[in-house]
């Protein structure tokens, strides 16, 4: 076997470049120092940056994501959110505490059994809907009021609307900030309702947070006016340096033969978000989080004050950055 | 916070604080440490939580009432359905036993409310072979 012997090449007109004495390891690439010098280097490998934030943070953008089913909690018959729930027995005007919360915030997340292996996404059945749908406040209101055409007609509630907005205090004290909602509120059987509740992570770093705290801050177990969704109020003061979640969690309202009314938004962002304070602001890196991560909740669990939804904001960490 | 309870002194709404535009005399006033109960009642002057047996003595209430009224829309829809039998046309061309078993399973249909179990252990009458 012949065998070139040279220690530097150059093409007539170009720069002369030199091989290096010694060869590399495996998987090596030759690599110059633009002075004609090559080397044996690692492949180049792209640091792990946290992906794109959905929009720019204190702009006064003001974000949320939802998800809804359009099953009421007592129906009954088939592979679906029975009166059982997902999990357990499921309280929706009182979603915030054990044992609705886990299946709130998966359903809330787009499959209510995210760790189930039948055919079924318990949660989002609507037909033509997706999940996890991301939204905007246009004004002072984030949400929708719509009538609804149903899959199928049910005597009272038609399902639930879920909403999640998460909301950051920058400031290095705690601020109480006010929230209000307009929510469809129909409770028929005793597992409807709708309430308004706030979790509080037990710090304020996204990736050292342990537990998960969960506070109601208004709640209803009525039937409401079936055409005029009720008004619901309530404070929280959010620590400093803090993102918390506020969560809406409404009960379609029956009209009529497979008409309904979902009522689900909150309302006087203006006096929530106080524009002019830079310290309240809708936590971008979170709302991106929150409509993309991959959590991977387990299905069942009692979550108030333990660590099973401390993905939330540590997955956040992870995927958007640390803060 | 902020209560409005219904006829069966029990609380309907209940808000951390009153959004503008509502009038304070139409709210009972609470004490917060009440956001937590699973229930709200007013008795006589004492406004607290519900107790467990008392939750659950609702709830049945309103599962009974919700199935009767499921129950009752599935029966309308048999009923709806099986209109079309007996008019007057179809129906004469149907042969008289055929006719006796349209006719007992519509008025079947029409006495569900009266069977002793309902509206949680009905008995569904079966429909004729049409």
């Amino acid at each position: 076997m012949s065998k070139l012997v040279v220690d530097t090449i150059q093409r007539p007109g170009g720069a002369a470049v030199s091989f290096p004495i010694a060869d590399g390891t495996a998987g090596q690439f030759l690599k110059t120092d633009a002075a004609g010098n090559l080397t044996f280097s690692n492949s180049y490998t792209f640091p792990d940056v946290p992906l794109p934030i959905i929009a720019q943070e204190g702009k006064g953008i003001v974000g949320s994501v939802s998800s809804f089913t359009d099953r009421q909690n007592s129906y009954s018959g088939g592979p679906q959110w029975t009166s059982s729930g997902p999990w357990t027995t499921y309280y929706n005007y009182a979603a915030h505490d054990d044992n609705n919360l886990i299946q709130f915030i998966n359903m809330a997340l787009g499959d209510g059994l995210p760790q189930g292996t039948s055919e079924w996404f318990i949660g989002d059945d609507d037909r033509g809907s997706g999940s996890r749908a991301l939204m905007f406040a246009h004004g002072d209101r984030l949400g929708y009021k719509r009538d609804r055409l149903q899959w199928s007609n049910a005597t009272s509630n038609g399902g639930h609307t879920f909403r999640i907005m998460p909301i950051r205090n920058n400031s290095t004290s705690a601020i109480s900030v006010p929230f209000y909602a307009r929510m469809s509120d129909y409770y028929s059987s005793g597992y409807e309702g709708c309430c308004m509740f706030v979790l509080t992570p037990n710090t304020s770093t996204y990736s050292t947070v342990t537990t998960v705290s969960s506070t109601r801050l208004a709640y209803s177990q009525s039937s409401g006016d079936t055409n005029g969704p009720q008004a619901f109020s309530g404070s929280h003061s959010i620590p400093a340096k803090t993102t918390v979640l506020v969560c809406l969690a409404s009960t379609n309202s029956y009209q009529t033969t497979y008409r309904f009314k979902d009522t689900n938004y909150f309302y006087y962002l203006n006096t929530s978000y106080t524009f002019a304070d830079a310290n309240i602001v809708c936590d971008m890196r979170m709302l991106s989080s929150l409509y993309a991560s991959n959590f991977n909740l387990p299905n069942t669990g009692t979550c108030n004050g333990t660590g099973i939804l401390a993905p939330l904001w540590t997955k956040t960490a992870t995927n958007f950055g640390d803060r | 916070m902020y209560v409005k309870f219904n006829e069966q002194n029990m609380a309907k709404e209940v808000l951390g604080f009153l959004p503008p535009g509502e009038n304070l005399a139409d709210w009972t006033v609470c004490d917060d440490a009440l956001m937590v109960a699973r229930r709200i009642i007013k008795d006589g002057d004492t406004i607290r939580a519900a107790t467990d047996a008392e939750c659950d003595a609702e709830l049945a209430t309103l599962r009974v009432a919700a199935a009767a009224n499921k129950m009752r829309w599935e029966r309308d829809q048999m009923l709806v359905l099986s209109d079309s039998w007996v008019l007057p046309d179809r129906f004469a061309k149907f042969t008289s036993a055929k006719q006796a078993e349209i006719t007992t399973f519509r008025e079947a249909l029409r006495n569900l409310p009266a069977q002793p179990g309902f509206p949680l252990e009905v008995t569904i009458p079966p429909a004729p072979m049409v």
